[in-house]
């Protein structure tokens, strides 16, 4: 886990909203995004408001000012011509890095080769009948001992 | 909840490593409303290059996706990157300076801003939006226009969840301050 990833999972732990003033009344941050608070969070606005008129009225106050900004957003056409051109130009270029990586990695494996073939390298291998000559080659010996010390 | 089933169907898709299918979902469910956000904050006139920038950074950090935040807002916050160094680019080139409303200069580079002709229609709250500070409307616009969690803006403009959501209180706060002003009613 990197620091941050660390440090984003410990501020989601700690995103403990001040619901209430030394007051009793709602926090600027209790009464705007609301739905956005823990569901035990949002009861104890919706109790608040219910019995505070004055928080009513401003949460209120903030709920149109927010609808009235959402509503104002600016809409920006993107022309067809435009978002066709970036999607083509996107996944040419998806391919094309393909292409590199894949030319990199075929790049670093004939340069390997040639190093195994400039320095006579053979594979290692280790057949199953290496130890059979071993075996005959001490048997061998083990007669040999025998017929001499049998002569002697 | 399409949103979600799309991630999840991308996040599958980035799991497998079938990077084309991700590439290929993440164009057509995000496409519109990424070009958008960029040419909201650049111009037309630029978006469709910006627009090629995100995409190239989307591709190069596709592969790294940690899944900590939605696909969503990691490519608006990829989009905020680009539109931030293309700001500053343009910043830096005296021949093409950067479009500008009237709205205040932002305190520090950071901070970018939607420009004019892209602006609210709503004159007067247009008015009121400039007196709040950059950071805390690009944090409302975000949250309100782009219809992100305060947790995404968090991890977007790289500041504390509470921060997020106390500035986003305390602009919404001044933004019905001032509007009560503007329109004369009693405060």
């Amino acid at each position: 886990m990197t620091q941050q990833e660390h440090d984003e999972e410990h501020d989601e732990e700690h995103d403990e909203v001040q619901i209430l003033d030394p007051r009793g009344c709602l926090t600027l941050e209790a009464m705007c995004f609301t739905s956005q608070l823990q569901p035990e969070q949002r009861a104890v606005v919706d109790r608040h408001v219910h019995s505070c008129a004055v928080c009513a009225q401003q949460q209120m106050d903030l709920a149109r000012v927010t609808e009235r900004l959402r509503s104002a957003r600016p809409r920006v056409p993107v022309p067809m011509e435009a978002k066709t051109l970036a999607r083509q130009a996107a996944l040419k270029s998806l391919a094309l890095r393909r292409g590199h990586r894949e030319k990199r990695l075929e790049q670093r494996s004939t340069a390997r080769m040639r190093s195994i073939r400039k320095s006579a390298a053979v594979p290692w291998y280790r057949s199953h009948t290496f130890w059979i000559p071993v075996l005959v080659g001490m048997a061998s010996a083990l007669v040999l001992a025998a017929v001499v010390l049998l002569f002697l | 909840m399409l949103h979600t089933m799309s991630e999840t169907v991308i996040v599958a898709a980035l799991r497998r490593g079938n990077f084309r299918r991700a590439i290929e979902l993440i164009l057509d469910t995000y496409q519109d409303e990424v070009f958008g956000y960029c040419a909201g904050l650049v111009g037309g006139g630029h978006s469709s290059g910006v627009y090629q920038q995100v995409l190239t950074v989307a591709l190069d950090e596709l592969p790294t996706f940690n899944g900590v935040v939605s696909i969503r807002a990691w490519l608006y916050g990829i989009a905020r990157r680009v539109v931030i160094r293309h700001q500053q680019d343009a910043q830096r080139d005296f021949s093409e300076p950067v479009p500008r409303a009237s709205a205040p200069a932002p305190a520090f580079p950071g901070e970018i801003e939607e420009i004019r002709g892209l602006r609210p229609t709503d004159l007067e709250l247009d008015t009121c939006l400039n007196q709040v500070a950059p950071a805390i409307r690009e944090i409302l616009q975000l949250t309100l226009w782009h219809g992100l969690l305060l947790a995404e803006v968090a991890h977007i403009t790289a500041r504390s969840l509470p921060e997020v959501r106390r500035m986003a209180a305390e602009g919404l706060s001044s933004l019905s301050g001032a509007l009560q002003r503007f329109s004369g009613a009693p405060s």
